[in-house]
């Protein structure tokens, strides 16, 4: 989603990034719930990752405030790119 | 468990640097150090991001990053999309799949480097 925002809608990383994870809370309660009803969410599991979670957001964003624009792209292209690696190795 | 915090601690830190869930780093750490299978860790690393998302989100409104709008958009067409892309799924080998969308996502770091602005 943050590409789509900067490619398409001509929007910056910080704009986009903090958009995209807007979009994200609608989109995993709609997946996670959908999951749920399968059985395949383990609750306490979740929450073992998912609350640590909350403070490597806050310092994700606080250090992000702190960057310059072009160095979250670049991350994110990092990023891209070695998912596409592990993909196509799986 | 120290293993679960750690990969919480940098899943959320992904998140808030860059805008994504969490999950490209919560699957693997929940398959690597909770021993959960895949398809358990992608179920449940959905949990996990939901309050790692609603927390950044807050943080990022604050400093006014946030478009309402358009986040209402992105959500809407993004829960459509993934039913569209279940279907996908279902038509094509799996290996072809990760190909082609391993490609897509090189191609859309290479455009992402070459157009970013230099804020």
């Amino acid at each position: 989603m943050v590409p789509l925002l900067v490619l398409w809608l001509a929007y910056e990383e910080r704009p986009a990034t903090g958009t995209s994870l807007a979009a994200i809370i609608a989109i995993a309660s709609f997946a996670a719930g959908i999951q749920a009803l399968y059985g395949n969410v383990k609750v306490v599991d979740g929450l073992l990752v998912g609350i640590p979670g909350l403070a490597g957001v806050l310092a994700g964003t606080w250090l992000q405030q702190r960057m310059p624009q072009r160095t979250i792209a670049l991350l994110f292209a990092a990023v891209l790119v070695a998912t596409a690696v592990q993909l196509v190795l799986q | 468990m120290i293993g679960a915090i750690l990969v919480g601690l940098l899943g959320g830190m992904i998140a808030g640097l860059l805008g994504v869930g969490g999950g490209v780093v919560f699957v693997p750490g929940m398959v690597l150090f909770l021993g959960l299978d895949q398809h358990h860790a992608v179920a449940t690393s959905l949990l996990a991001i939901i309050p790692v998302a609603i927390l950044g989100t807050i943080r990022q409104d604050r400093y006014g990053n946030v478009n309402r709008h358009d986040a209402v958009r992105l959500g809407a067409l993004s829960i459509g999309g993934a039913a569209a892309g279940v279907a996908l799924a279902n038509a094509l080998p799996g290996q072809v799949l990760r190909d082609l969308f391993a490609a897509f996502m090189v191609f859309v770091a290479v455009r992402l480097v070459r157009e970013s602005g230099h804020g």
